[in-house]
């Protein structure tokens, strides 16, 4: 089992796993899951076995733009859409 | 992820294992929700995206639909999605019954399942809008007691929480929720079901049922090990063999003493168990987790 990286480490990291985004901006696991599955957050996976990688700075910067549009009224497929026209 | 409807939405989570071949009552509210989620689906009109909901008709709608044609129904439209499927009952594990088990179970596919979990959780769980579909979803986990089943205590206590603000915010929810499915059917059986759901749900009641597994016996199977102060490497593998044995899909989600597994999409602990009856026999007993 792997050690848990401290907060100042994962904010100097190029790429994180959900886990540690969830730490970063205080969502919840199963919200980014789901995020994930409708194609709003991208990331990196070298085999289907392995952890999935996100950029850390790009992924971030998206969650809060979810957050922003969600709190403007938006529901989460109106989001979805919203973000498929938008380039990462 | 598949479009689905409301009704194939809500019995994707509802159906999830309750027993398929026999009538319960827990299955009963299931479906007479399904039969709601059909009502609701007929009075939908997708070009103004707007529901017309009748209080009366819905429960006349819900009150005349019979539960077996609607089970058929739902699995048929669910089956040819490739949505769900039958296993054996997870008692068929316990020390106490056959291999042979007859009973059987509903059992959703996993993805899906999970998909729409996490979808309801992203809605209600997070700051923002709720969808017509996550507001109708609500009312229909919660009519049916499907919400004690599928989340943890502080999670419910959110869902009613919003379930309240909506009532002032959305005209849907204004409406739907002053309408009780279990209500509509009403029977001295539903106030038992109701109490014990709501009590196997609180930490005592749990705890409860699990010494004394009189309330819900499906909650607290017993897996007994072939031999005496097995570690918890081999515990584990036990119930991995045994449950395996069965036709069961397992997932390990924390090892350790009392591991953590997920079972046809519900989570166990295993927590390690002697029982007397002639001799001691050890092993674990799998209590339901959230």
């Amino acid at each position: 089992m792997s050690r848990q990286r401290s907060i100042e480490k994962i904010r100097e990291s190029e790429y994180v796993t959900i886990g540690e985004l969830v730490r970063l901006t205080d969502t919840r696991y199963s919200t980014l899951k789901f995020y994930t599955e409708e194609g709003m957050l991208p990331f990196k996976q070298e085999d289907t076995n392995l952890t999935r990688r996100y950029h850390r700075e790009e992924t971030v910067k998206r969650i809060e733009e979810i957050k922003k549009m969600r709190n403007e009224g938006m529901t989460v497929l109106q989001v979805k859409e919203a973000l498929a026209n938008k380039p990462y | 992820m598949e479009n689905l409807s409301i009704a194939e939405r809500f019995a994707i989570l509802g159906l999830n294992g309750k027993e398929s071949e026999h009538w319960n009552l827990a299955k009963h509210y299931v479906l007479k929700g399904i039969a709601a989620s059909f009502y609701l689906e007929e009075n939908y009109n997708s070009s103004t995206d707007t529901w017309t909901i009748q209080e009366r008709d819905l429960c006349k709608y819900i009150k005349k639909s019979r539960a077996k044609e609607v089970e058929k129904q739902i699995i048929a439209r669910l089956n040819s999605k490739q949505m769900i499927g039958k296993v054996k009952s997870l008692l068929g594990c316990d020390l106490f019954y056959d291999e042979n088990i007859k009973i059987k179970e509903y059992v959703s596919d996993i993805r899906e399942y999970e998909y729409q979990l996490d979808y309801f959780r992203a809605e209600f769980f997070e700051e923002g809008p709720i969808s017509d579909e996550g507001i109708i979803l609500a009312w229909l986990l919660k009519g049916s007691l499907c919400l004690y089943d599928l989340f943890s205590l502080r999670e419910q206590e959110i869902i009613r929480k919003k379930m309240d603000e909506l009532q002032s915010k959305s005209g849907l929810a204004r409406v739907l929720y002053s309408i009780e499915i279990q209500s509509v059917i009403g029977s001295i059986a539903n106030g038992f079901l109701r109490m014990k759901t709501q009590f196997a749900a609180t930490p005592f009641g749990k705890g409860i049922n699990f010494i004394f597994p009189f309330l819900d016996r499906k909650q607290s199977v017993f897996v007994d090990m072939e031999e005496y102060f097995t570690n918890a490497e081999k515990r584990l593998q036990c119930v991995l063999d045994r449950v395996t044995s069965q036709g069961h899909t397992c997932e390990v989600l924390h090892y350790g003493d009392v591991p953590i597994v997920k079972i046809d999409n519900i989570k166990y602990e295993l927590v390690p168990e002697a029982i007397v009856v002639k001799l001691p026999i050890h092993g674990v007993r799998l209590r339901r987790y959230d």
